[in-house]
């Protein structure tokens, strides 16, 4: 049989369609208005160079005893966690009674270029924890990792298991040698020294280049053309755009971490394998003993479920829980479903652990 | 139903749905009212200030003129010249657009959305995010567009040799290979369509970074290395190049030459890995189309048809999706993709050197001592983190257990006792000196033994200093 079944009265109509929308969306385009992210009410509590440490407002009356410090990558921006009213993880904690604080890293500039993985970890964050724990007269304060942030909260955990009563960790790579695992396969020749001293900072245009390369047709080319159908939505078409921006809204990364993150965790998996040096402290994660919870998404392209996975037998803890996510690396925050599943597990397993 | 599809004329189609297309966005054009006009666009100075009245304009001069080329309008584009050029019989390459319309006006002979996209980018928005979303959105349509015409013409040809009784699927194979040209570029010439469009533009933001490299300051080498980065060098030439390359410097600039020759290697070993990274990724287009033609053939055999353009595209793009990824999966592009990178590194590395030394000779600073600075600050940061929590540790101390302490060691050492020690300790003395005169020596020394004898009392009872041990 042949295997089209289009008659030129309806492609020419579909083609006719596509272009009307098409010249229909120039001016919705132009009268979308800002797109705004972010939508949770906070304060600024504590800041330190370019970092500035956020608490949400409560949503409900009895807020849960134990605060919760999230964990954002360096890479692109946090407020993917808080991204729309109806898109929100950290909506989704405050309305579960959670006291919820986020990290916000800033855009580092040329000045942070020597800023190491332990000016972030045994630095920053720990002035973080520290700052929280004065503030609730507390000793141990619960901490959530996304991504790359996951990864810096095994290793500020293991490093300080003390400051830490409960450890989420969510789409957080463990094992960065998995055979899937895209970015590992890439990193494992480029000459990361090389590329540090001559760059300083990598520009975040760089970043997303590397990240538009593992599905470039769909991300250059299927996804505007799909837009199209949405010009004539404007709130589809703001949520679109909104998307749009925290995919391109991305820091620079400091050199020096940079080098080290590519070295340490990608090239030589050194997580995994306990070599990873913070500052003249080892990461060792069997010191992590308290409770861990670690959500992964099954059909993450960035962070492979089974370089998630892999915490299971790495970390001294006996209370350890694992919970997939079916769908992807951003989908576990921002898509509908996720916002009925992920913020209750999370919210309901810390409360069973006080 | 296969048959039914082509028992019209399909080019009929093409240009009466073309016409269509063109009519309504002529009264688009008409309705947008915008502030903006077309003489705030390059090379439109003087121009129409609104689309209405500049295809008004167009078509009019297109009409008196009736040439090729444009020459008869008021105003032209640069991008209007070459498409014209191109679609006249003595211009340009001689190749006619394939997408030009008997009805449309001359001058404007090319594929009418591209010009369309053209003229309305003026009116895309100005902020991020909507302007690049915009601009992705129109060359993804462009794309589009395109592909769906070359599809109805093969389909026209298809439809025909069904009608005269050929087989379909030997008609769906050269169509493909017909489409790989398109993809490639036929005779050297470049790829008719792009997909890869917007992917490319990052790595030709990188590769536009050696437009205006310092390093080659003798103008016959830099014409001779940037010559072979646009064109590829033959080899000979690259050789002769290289042995240039070689050559070792004399007398005062001999380091200076030294490194502009290893920079200009390194330029060299860029450009021929940017060729491989481009060979080895431009495979992807041709070989999505082979898989096209298989997942064609398989909905053929499975009775299930494509029912519109747009499942087509689909289907399309996840074939350049499934083959792209499993390109990228492999050691060649590993290596090639590590290789490209790191030579270009070393290249803007070369670039850097050659500006520090410029900027130095202008005595401004340089990133290298923009470097040292940054690098010191960030130490200073670190060690002043370092005594603030040092302070701040000696200041929240808990030191009353330490204090308490103390205090009892104090009330162990009983200062009556010790008073009254160094009195009798002086008696001593007195009684020593008393001794030279005689008499009072035992009478003194008994007092004193009796006295040593008291004092060590109070150290006996413990139930005083452990009763200040509360307070």
């Amino acid at each position: 049989m042949f295997p089209f079944a289009m008659t030129p009265q309806q492609a020419g109509e579909e083609l006719l369609r596509f272009n009307k929308k098409m010249m229909a969306g120039l001016s919705s385009m132009s009268e979308v208005g800002p797109i705004s992210a972010g939508v949770s009410n906070r304060e600024v509590v504590y800041t330190d160079d370019k970092l500035v440490l956020y608490r949400y407002q409560a949503r409900v009356e009895k807020r849960h005893r134990v605060p919760l410090l999230i964990v954002y990558a360096l890479v692109n921006r946090p407020y993917m966690a808080d991204l729309q009213e109806d898109r929100s993880l950290i909506r989704g904690l405050l309305d579960e009674g959670m006291d919820v604080y986020l990290v916000d890293w800033g855009y580092p500039d040329g000045s942070d270029r020597f800023l190491e993985l332990n000016d972030y970890i045994n630095g920053y964050l720990k002035r973080c924890v520290s700052y929280i724990c004065e503030a609730h007269d507390l000793y141990r304060i619960n901490l959530l990792g996304i991504c790359q942030g996951g990864t810096f909260s095994l290793c500020f955990t293991a490093l300080h298991p003390e400051k830490i009563r409960n450890l989420v960790t969510t789409v957080t790579p463990v094992d960065f040698q998995t055979p899937d695992n895209l970015l590992s396969h890439w990193a494992k020749n480029l000459d990361v020294d090389l590329m540090v001293e001559t760059l300083g900072n990598i520009p975040s245009d760089l970043l997303n280049f590397t990240f538009l390369s593992m599905n470039p047709y769909r991300l250059t080319g299927q996804k505007y053309l799909d837009m199209v159908d949405l010009l004539d939505q404007p709130e589809k078409l703001k949520n679109f755009l909104r998307m749009e921006k925290w995919i391109f809204d991305s820091p620079d990364q400091a050199g020096e971490a940079f080098r080290q993150f590519i070295k340490d965790f990608y090239q030589r998996n050194g997580l995994v394998k306990g070599e990873v040096m913070i500052g003249d402290q080892r990461v060792d994660l069997k010191n992590i003993a308290m409770p861990v919870l670690n959500v992964y998404a099954t059909l993450d392209h960035l962070v492979p479920p089974a370089s998630s996975k892999a915490l299971k037998g790495l970390v001294g803890s006996t209370d350890y829980t694992e919970v997939p996510f079916k769908g992807g690396h951003i989908g576990l925050y921002v898509s509908g479903r996720a916002q009925q599943e992920v913020p209750p597990t999370i919210a309901n397993w810390l409360k069973a652990r006080g | 139903m296969a048959n039914d599809a082509f028992s019209v004329d399909w080019m009929q189609g093409w240009s009466d749905l073309q016409r269509k297309i063109w009519n309504e966005w002529i009264a688009m054009a008409g309705e947008l009212n915008t502030n903006r006009s077309f003489a705030s666009m390059p090379g439109m100075e003087g121009a129409a200030q609104w689309p209405m009245q500049w295809l008004q304009q167009a078509m009019g001069a297109a009409g008196q003129g009736g040439g090729a080329g444009g020459g008869a309008m008021p105003w032209s584009m640069p991008w209007m010249q070459q498409a014209a050029g191109a679609a006249s019989p003595g211009g340009g390459s001689g190749t006619a657009a394939p997408w030009g319309m008997p009805w449309m006006p001359q001058g404007m002979n090319t594929a009418p959305m591209d010009d369309w996209m053209r003229v309305f980018g003026v009116y895309s928005p100005e902020s991020a995010p909507e302007k690049s979303a915009m601009t992705n959105m129109m060359a993804a349509a462009s794309s589009f567009v395109r592909m769906s015409q070359e599809i109805f013409q093969s389909l026209q040809k298809m439809g025909e040799g069904i009608q005269d009784g050929a087989d379909w699927t030997k008609m769906l194979d050269r169509s493909i290979q017909q489409a790989k040209g398109l993809f490639t570029g036929q005779d050297g010439g470049k790829a008719a369509l792009d997909p890869m469009a917007a992917w490319g533009q990052p790595l030709q933001l990188w590769m536009g970074m050696l437009k205006n490299n310092p390093l080659f300051s003798t103008p016959a080498l830099q014409s001779a290395v940037m010559t072979g980065m646009q064109s590829g060098l033959e080899e000979q030439g690259e050789a002769w190049l290289q042995q240039v390359l070689a050559t070792p410097g004399l007398g005062l600039t001999r380091e200076k030459q030294e490194r502009l020759q290893e920079g200009m290697r390194d330029l060299l070993l860029y450009r021929k890995a940017a060729q491989e990274f481009h060979t080895l990724t431009s495979q992807v287009n041709v070989q999505a189309l082979d898989l096209l033609h298989k997942r064609l053939l398989e909905r053929g055999a499975t009775q299930k048809p494509l029912e519109s353009m747009r499942d087509l595209y689909v289907l399309w793009v996840d074939c350049c999706e499934e083959v792209n990824a499993e390109m990228v999966r492999g050691q060649a592009f590993q290596q090639v993709n590590s290789r490209m990178i790191n030579a270009m590194m070393r290249v803007q590395k070369h670039v850097q050197v050659a500006t520090d030394e410029m900027l130095a000779a202008l005595h401004m600073p340089t990133r290298r001592e923009l470097d040292s600075s940054h690098r010191q600050v960030q130490d200073l940061k670190r060690r002043l983190r370092a005594m603030e929590e040092e302070i701040k540790g000696l200041r929240t101390q808990d030191h009353s257990a330490e204090m308490r302490s103390i205090r009892d060691d104090l009330d162990r050492l009983d200062v009556r006792n010790l008073r009254q020690e160094l009195a009798d300790m002086k008696g001593l003395l007195e009684g020593a000196q008393a001794g030279l005169a005689g008499q009072g020596d035992k009478k003194a020394g008994s007092a004193s033994r009796s006295r040593v004898a008291t004092r060590e009392k109070p150290a006996q009872e413990p139930a005083a200093p452990a009763a200040k041990k509360g307070e």
